[in-house]
């Protein structure tokens, strides 16, 4: 008679053993919820969110926060159009505020108004004007505005002592920004800026500096009804004109692109933070974080100012910022999962913890006083608080950039302007001419369609 | 059939067959797909509209577009042409019989081997101004090097001169096919009296012919696709001067919701390259020699 391998006892232990690890395992599925959190950015604001993530997994056991790296919104969208198509979105995004209202009109991001309205924690009334109106795209809100960081004039005391210059009188516009800036830039003999009077990355990497200008002269990249592109109008030719001048006056275009990119050896600081310009003309909280990594002393000869407006116009405080963002098409209890832990996020508790790590402030009035409550009790929880108190000083000036269908797309045109009006390809006329020429076709296409 | 023939067949199909399902679903299926969007207006997020040649049409009237194509053009021949000297020049060298003659093959064949972004950042160094290697060596002969990536006139020029860095690959292929030329037909030109010049254009070119004809496809196709270098060194600038053919297509698809144009796109440039391929097969009889080998 043939031998069996195993005997009975063997045989129904092995059973019982398989259905608890498959009950186990069963009831362990059911438990854990999953949020894909998609968009969490690199240096210590994303230290920050992940902190908040695990956090919020610690008291919540039965939730699993996945985080996946890689500023969205502005750069890495391509896997988020990938997850699109292939339907497999995550829960959560971590979204840049500027482009929310393009991915929005095309239907990619739930609208979050039921929610808001019964959550107990997050309230419009509480966001600043200028976040709510980036979250939100013809009357909905798309996003929960997390943070932001201000953005004005710093100045280097120090150099401006060299200059001859009182510190505590910056430049009233930019075209005293211009002559201030010149008597700050150093060259070499052969001619080569080896210290600038200005930021010039921020002038080219992107057109920022221009939209402020923008908006301190009044006018803005469309028209009220957001139909027509005027990023053409008499006022920003007049500020793209400023910028040229600007270039010109310390030494061109190529001697400030060439004094830019031996920025690469220093590993994300800027020169402002390494005490090689004098004045960073938005220069934002996030310096702060610069500062505090690469020359702590810095801090306390540097004061931050609103950034000089267009001759006769009003200062404006430059306001981007990142918000919480859930896709379409989530599953309503999924979303009211990721929901929590935004509301999470935005308690009170875990604000002032997330604003100290990541030099970034939460754009709510409760917030914001909270904040400077702490900064007036704790002043020595906080990196260089006499700067905090600049940058909070800012945001009754700050505005939005307005959200339109097209704003990565008229960013990317603004800077070919600022790039063809500065090399002397065009004028600056020619040069917005053509970036509204083709912001107005794109614009006109949409709304053709939305009719 | 023998049943042998047929297990066979079966284990052939089987072994092949996630090869062929990986073609058709990765391959073919994506490039059906995307002939369709080409026809559409389509933003990934909404469904696609089918709009016929409109992507195509308004793609020959774009400003952007014609640079892109100027540029592209540009990198290609000039690229392709300093691809070919360079590495012939180099392969030529390393086919003495020096001391050491593996130690320079492996030296000249390591940056070719070497990822492009690394490649790209290390050259955005050596491209730099005020800072970088290239205008350091130039300054020993009196030379005020340009700004070059900082420079619209000298951008593109410096993205062919990094290409050249890469050559690795195209002098191995070279050094093959110098190998494969028999040493008699030189001992032969030399009693004829033929000098160097002589016998590199009635010998060595001609029947390095194949080889060039193959780098010379090759290098075009990879110089059409220029991608790595504009998006990490220059994005496109300074002034649209390096604003490649590919590179405004990845924009277009996931910057600025068009991905049906950028398909569009990709059907051009599949169609320039194939036509410029079969143009270059054409050519090809009149100094491409295979008949010796």
């Amino acid at each position: 008679m043939k031998e069996e391998l195993f005997g009975d006892e063997e045989k129904i232990l092995v059973l019982i053993l398989s259905f608890v690890l498959m009950i186990s395992y069963t009831s362990y599925s059911y438990s854990k919820v999953t949020i894909r959190w998609w968009g969490i950015v690199g240096g210590p604001q994303g230290e920050a969110l992940k902190a908040l993530a695990n956090k919020y997994m610690k008291l919540n056991p039965e939730i699993t926060i996945e985080i996946r790296e890689g500023t969205l919104g502005l750069t890495d969208v391509a896997a988020f159009l990938a997850a699109i198509s292939a339907k497999q979105t995550p829960e959560l995004l971590y979204w840049d505020r500027f482009t929310v209202a393009e991915f929005a009109a095309r239907g990619a991001f739930m609208p979050l108004e039921e929610f808001i309205t019964s959550s107990k924690v997050i309230k419009t009334k509480d966001m600043y004007a200028y976040a709510l109106k980036e979250a939100s795209f013809k009357g909905h809100i798309y996003a929960v505005p997390h943070d932001a960081a201000t953005h004005g004039l710093a100045i280097n005391m120090t150099h401006y002592k060299e200059a001859g210059l009182d510190p505590s009188k910056p430049p009233r516009d930019f075209e005293e920004f211009i002559v201030y800036a010149k008597k700050f830039t150093k060259y070499d003999d052969k001619g080569n800026i080896i210290r600038c009077g200005i930021e010039a990355s921020e002038y080219f990497n992107d057109p920022t500096p221009l939209v402020v200008l923008m908006k301190s002269a009044g006018a803005d990249w469309v028209s009220i009804d957001g139909k027509k592109c005027t990023v053409n109008d008499p006022r920003i030719v007049a500020a793209l004109e400023a910028i040229v001048r600007l270039c010109d006056t310390l030494g061109g275009r190529q001697k400030l692109q060439d004094f830019i990119s031996a920025q690469e050896v220093m590993a994300g600081i800027s020169y402002f933070a390494a005490e090689l310009t004098s004045q960073y003309y938005r220069g934002g909280l996030w310096l702060l974080a610069q500062m505090r990594r690469a020359k702590p002393e810095l801090a306390k000869s540097v004061k931050v100012f609103p950034s000089p407006p267009m001759p006769g116009g009003k200062p404006k405080a430059f306001m981007g910022g990142f918000s919480f963002v859930i896709p379409a098409g989530t599953p309503l209890d999924k979303a009211k999962e990721a929901f929590k832990f935004i509301e999470f996020c935005m308690a009170p508790e875990n604000i002032l913890e997330y604003e100290k790590s990541s030099t970034k402030i939460i754009p709510y009035h409760s917030a914001i006083n909270l904040t400077k409550k702490e900064l007036q009790a704790k002043p020595q929880d906080f990196f260089a608080p006499h700067l905090w108190k600049d940058f909070l000083d800012l945001i009754r000036i700050g505005t939005p950039r307005t959200p339109t269908p097209f704003n990565f797309l008229m960013y990317t045109e603004l800077r070919r302007a600022v790039d063809n009006a500065t090399y002397h390809k065009m004028s600056p006329k020619e040069a917005l001419d053509q970036a509204a020429a083709v912001i107005q076709k794109n614009l006109d296409e949409f709304y053709k369609k939305e009719r | 059939m023998s049943s042998f023939k047929k297990v066979q067949t079966t284990a052939g199909i089987i072994c092949a067959l996630p090869s062929i399902l990986g073609f058709f679903i990765f391959v073919l299926g994506p490039a059906i797909a995307s002939a369709y969007f080409s026809f559409t207006r389509y933003t990934v997020i909404e469904q696609p509209e089918f709009i016929g040649l409109e992507n195509y049409r308004s793609l020959i009237f774009e400003d952007l577009f014609k640079v892109s194509f100027y540029n592209t053009i540009y990198l290609t021949s000039l690229g392709v042409l300093s691809t070919i000297i360079t590495a012939l020049a180099l392969a030529i060298l390393l086919n003495q019989k020096l001391k050491g003659i593996s130690i320079y093959r492996t030296v000249f064949f390591v940056p070719s081997i070497t990822p492009l972004v690394a490649n790209a950042v290390i050259w955005t160094l050596f491209l730099n101004g005020k800072y970088g290697l290239i205008n350091y060596v130039l300054s020993w002969f009196g030379i005020n090097g340009p700004a070059w990536l900082a420079d619209p006139r000298w951008a593109k020029p410096a993205l062919i001169m990094m290409g050249i860095w890469g050559v690795g690959q195209s002098i191995v292929i070279y050094l093959a096919g110098l190998q494969g030329i028999p040493l008699e037909f030189y001992e032969a030109a030399e009693v004829d009296g033929a000098g160097i010049i002589a016998r590199f254009r009635y010998i060595t070119w001609p029947l390095l012919s194949p080889t060039t004809f193959f780098i010379l496809i090759t290098s075009t196709i990879n110089h059409f696709q220029m991608f790595v270098q504009p998006y990490v060194m220059t994005q496109g600038g300074p002034a649209d001067a390096t604003m490649t053919y590919v590179y405004l297509l990845y924009n277009k698809a996931f910057g600025w919701f068009k991905m049906g144009e950028a398909c569009a796109m990709a059907w051009m440039l599949f169609i320039l390259v194939i036509t410029l391929t079969m143009l270059q097969f054409y050519f090809s009889k009149k100094w491409v020699h295979y008949e010796l080998f």
